[in-house]
Order: structure tokens, then C-alpha cells, then sequence
């Protein structure tokens, strides 16, 4: 049995990946940059809302990257390399969630880009488009709303809403990230929007 | 269907995620319960506002930072190496730290071990002491033994004999002494070798134990007690001032002839003395 017949097709993800994987086990380690500058603004956008901080984004983002390539070498196909490296995100913001070193971080100082209205946060797209300055205003504060919403949920409701309506996962994208099954997965995205919608009808 | 089953399938019917079946149930619904519908416009309100809010970039030099910390080893590649490169000096070295470490930790627990069987083991000088005070305690005076009429405990007040003879003629001191070393107690040896005839010869003495107390007080002696022979008192046990040793030997003088065998009488100014004064009758 040659070592190539112990790994399985890949179940998902873009050929570029499966590639860029496969350059990287046969001993090209530039691949593993592609992989990362491919990869690195969906991953660290998902850190970003998953903690509501830049920088702890940033450490976490880095981390993951850094366990990615500790594990890339036994990395089997069993997912898609995208599912895999989000699971290793979620797992390593989850961690440092938990970590008492960032809640003694973030137990006063609000969080990051959530917690200050006037700022934007670093590196923001902004909206593209000519609209006139009263529903600009009026559309940027429906976004403060809701990032401020967003910042009050707890964490497996702000889970949820980070990987479904803001990075746009599937169900059973999330269900495999997370480790849920799909019901779980619905029921609880279900209540983390219900719970959000009513945040912020209360403060409309 | 019912509000709450409509409000649990409403975030899947804005994700397009529902079956056919369920959808149409659940449109029926909506169709006629403005609430849900109400609440739905509001979920789907939300949905777009979470999938506009703005994405976060990384820094500009991300790919460099996540080199830079993959360029750097790991905190237990980085303390093996601290601890043990180069071997050729690290392991000689920790190799000697070691046996130092064990000799030191042996050293310690025998040293240890010492003192605890020094501190188990009997201690003979106060058990000697001990015998000493006990037998002093007993007798009020050690026993008497051939020796020197100044008797004492090492390191208590020491005792002097006195007689103080009446008047009359003195006996022969040399008949008294062998009496007063030899003698065990004094109720039983003094009485015959003194010669008293008893009567007169007693109430003599007896009637010159007061004198010799007050004697002794007047120089801030003690009277510690008065001895008796054959039924009467016959001689004061006292415990005096050291420095008034002289004083009071020429105040008993007045009384009789006072008779202090040697050794001679001590130096010391300071302490106590204890004095025995033993008054016999001068026939």
C-alpha cells in the first residue's frame, strides 16, 4: 500500500487548494504562503467578529496559520482544506475566549472595533456607491447597532451569526466546523437571530 | 401551524432551507398572522444588515508575521536548547550538578539524623544533680561522713558547725567531734556522748536556743529550724548572710565560747551560709 492510497479523494473545497496542499506535503513550503494569503482575509475577518478585537484577531488568525502548518503535513482530505483551517480558527478563538488572560484583557476596556462607534476598525471595506448623506448616516448607524448588537451575544449565539450571516458558511459547513449536528446548528442559529433581532428592536 | 412553530422555522425559511412541504405550511400561516410576518421582515432585515457590515482586514505584512513566528522556535525547542546545547559542555556540567545536588541532599539528611540520637540518648550530669538534691532535700543537711565540718552542696549554701559551749568548763572538742562526724542523726547519737546528765543541764540549753535565734536575726539570718536532742531543743539550723559570717560569730561569743573547727570560715560576701549552731552545755 503506497502512502498516496491511504488518502481519500477530497471531499470539497477549490482544486487550488487540493494542489496548493499536495505541493505543500511533497516538500514545497511556498505553498503554504499561497495557502495563507488565499485564505488570510476570510480567517482573519472570521477572528475579528468571533472575538471583537483586532489585535487579539490577529494573534488568533496567526495561531491558526501556525497550527495549519504543523498539521498540513497529516492533513488527509477528509474535508476541505477551507472547513479545516476554520475549524482549527474557531477552535483557537474559542480558546482564547475562555482564556484568563483575555478576560482580564477585555473585562473593562470594551471590545475593539465593536464597543467604539466612531471607529470604523482598521482595514474596513466601506461601502461602495453614491447614496445620499442622510441615509449614508442613517446606514452607518444601523451598522453601529448591530455591530454593537453583535458584540452583546453570547458566544455560541455570536458563533453561530459569525459563521452563517457574516462569512456565509452553510449549515453543514458550520455543522462540520463546529462539531454540531445540522438540527443543532438551525436551532441554534434560529435563536441567536431571534435573540439579535430583539436587541435591537429594543434599541431602535 | 401555530405561532411557535412559525417563529422556530422562520430562520430557515429566510435561508431558502426548508422543504416544500413545510415551506407552504408555514406560508399559509404568514399569510394570515401579521406578527409572524412582522417578525420575519425583521429577521430578513437583520440578515442583510450582518451580511453588509464591513470586513476586517488583516495588517498589510500579515504573511511576514506569521513567518516571523514560524522562524522562531518553539518555547520547548528553545528550553531543551537553553538546557542542553552544547552537550559537550551542558552535560559534564548538569552531570556535576547532580552528584553536587545528591551529596548535598545525603550531607543534609545525616546531619539531620545527629542531633536526634544525641537528643535520644541519657544524659548523665543531671541525673547526678538530681541525686544530690534529692538527698539534700531529705536530710535538710547532708549526712554526716568523716570530713571536714564544712559541708555543702556544690552549688548550694554551704553548712558550718558551730558549738556554741555554755558556761563551765569546755569539753574536750576532740571528744565532740567524732560524735558530730560519726553520728547518723542527732537525736540518737548526742545525748549519751555529750555526758548530760539529763535535767538542769538541758533546760540550760534549751533556754539558750532563743537567744542564738535572735541573735541570728538580728543579722538578717534565717532560722530555718531548731533541732532536738532528747525530747529539747539543742541546736539551730540558719541560713545567714554571707558578709555577716564574722558579725554574727562574735555576737554568739557573748553567749559562750563558740567553737568553729577549721576548715577555716569562708571568704565569700556574697550569698548565703547555713549555719548549724549546736549548744551544749560547758560540764
Amino acid at each position: 500500500m503506497t502512502m498516496d492510497e491511504g488518502i481519500k479523494e477530497p471531499v470539497s473545497g477549490s482544486g487550488e487548494d487540493v494542489l496548493l496542499v499536495r505541493a505543500f506535503q511533497g516538500g514545497d513550503k511556498e505553498a503554504f504562503d499561497r495557502l495563507v494569503l488565499k485564505h488570510q482575509d476570510r480567517l482573519f475577518n472570521l477572528c475579528y467578529w468571533y472575538l471583537g478585537d483586532y489585535e487579539e484577531a490577529n494573534d488568533s488568525a496567526q495561531d491558526t496559520f501556525l497550527k495549519a502548518y504543523g498539521g498540513l503535513g497529516r492533513f488527509r482530505f477528509e474535508s476541505a482544506f477551507s472547513t479545516w483551517l476554520y475549524r482549527i480558527a474557531v477552535n483557537t478563538c474559542k480558546n482564547k475566549l475562555q482564556s484568563a488572560e483575555f478576560r482580564h484583557r477585555h473585562k473593562r476596556v470594551p471590545l475593539g472595533g465593536f464597543g467604539n462607534p466612531d471607529r470604523e476598525g482598521p482595514e474596513m471595506d466601506l461601502e461602495n456607491g453614491n447614496p445620499s448623506p442622510s441615509v449614508q448616516l442613517e446606514r452607518k448607524e444601523r451598522k453601529r447597532m448591530v455591530m454593537r448588537a453583535v458584540n452583546g451575544l453570547p458566544p455560541e449565539h455570536r458563533e453561530m451569526i459569525t459563521l452563517r450571516d457574516i462569512e456565509g458558511l452553510s449549515y453543514e459547513e458550520i455543522a462540520e466546523i463546529t462539531g454540531l449536528n445540522p438540527g443543532t446548528v438551525k436551532s441554534r442559529l434560529s435563536r441567536a437571530r431571534l435573540d439579535l433581532a430583539g436587541t435591537l428592536k429594543g434599541m431602535v | 401551524m401555530d405561532c411557535t412553530r412559525s417563529r422556530d422555522l422562520l430562520s430557515e425559511y429566510a435561508d431558502g432551507a426548508l422543504d416544500a412541504e413545510t415551506r407552504g405550511d408555514l406560508e399559509k400561516h404568514l399569510s394570515s398572522c401579521a406578527g409572524c410576518r412582522e417578525e420575519l421582515s425583521s429577521l430578513e432585515t437583520l440578515i442583510r444588515d450582518l451580511g453588509s457590515l464591513p470586513s476586517v482586514r488583516p495588517p498589510a505584512d500579515f504573511l511576514r508575521q506569521v513567518h516571523k513566528r514560524l522562524e522562531q522556535p518553539s518555547r520547548l525547542r528553545r528550553l531543551m536548547r537553553r538546557l542542553f546545547f552544547p552537550l559537550k559542555f551542558k552535560i559534564p556540567l548538569q552531570l556535576a550538578g547532580a552528584v553536587l545536588a545528591a551529596l548535598l541532599v545525603f550531607s543534609v539528611v545525616t546531619v539531620q539524623r545527629q542531633p536526634y540520637k544525641v537528643a535520644e540518648a541519657p544524659h548523665p550530669e543531671p541525673a547526678r544533680e538530681k541525686r544530690q538534691v534529692t538527698r539534700a532535700d531529705k536530710g535538710g543537711a547532708p549526712a554526716e561522713k568523716p570530713g571536714p565540718k564544712t559541708v555543702g552542696l556544690k552549688d548550694g549554701p554551704r553548712v558550718v558547725e558551730w558549738t556554741l559551749v555554755l558556761a563551765g568548763p569546755a569539753p574536750a572538742p576532740r571528744g565532740l567531734e567524732p560524735a558530730l562526724e560519726g553520728r547518723t542523726s542527732q537525736r540518737e547519737v548526742h545525748a549519751p556522748q555529750a555526758g548530760l546528765q539529763a535535767g538542769d543541764q538541758a533546760d540550760e540549753v534549751a533556754g539558750r536556743v532563743d537567744p542564738v535565734k535572735k541573735s541570728i536575726e538580728a543579722f538578717q539570718g534565717r532560722v530555718l529550724s531548731v533541732e532536738h536532742e532528747n525530747g529539747r531543743p539543742a541546736s539551730v539550723l540558719a541560713e545567714v548572710p554571707s558578709d555577716k559570717y564574722s558579725s554574727l560569730l562574735n555576737d554568739l561569743r557573748e553567749l559562750g565560747e563558740v567553737r568553729v573547727p577549721p576548715p577555716a570560715p569562708p571568704n565569700e560576701t556574697q550569698g548565703t551560709l547555713r549555719v548549724r549552731v549546736r549548744i551544749v552545755s560547758g560540764e
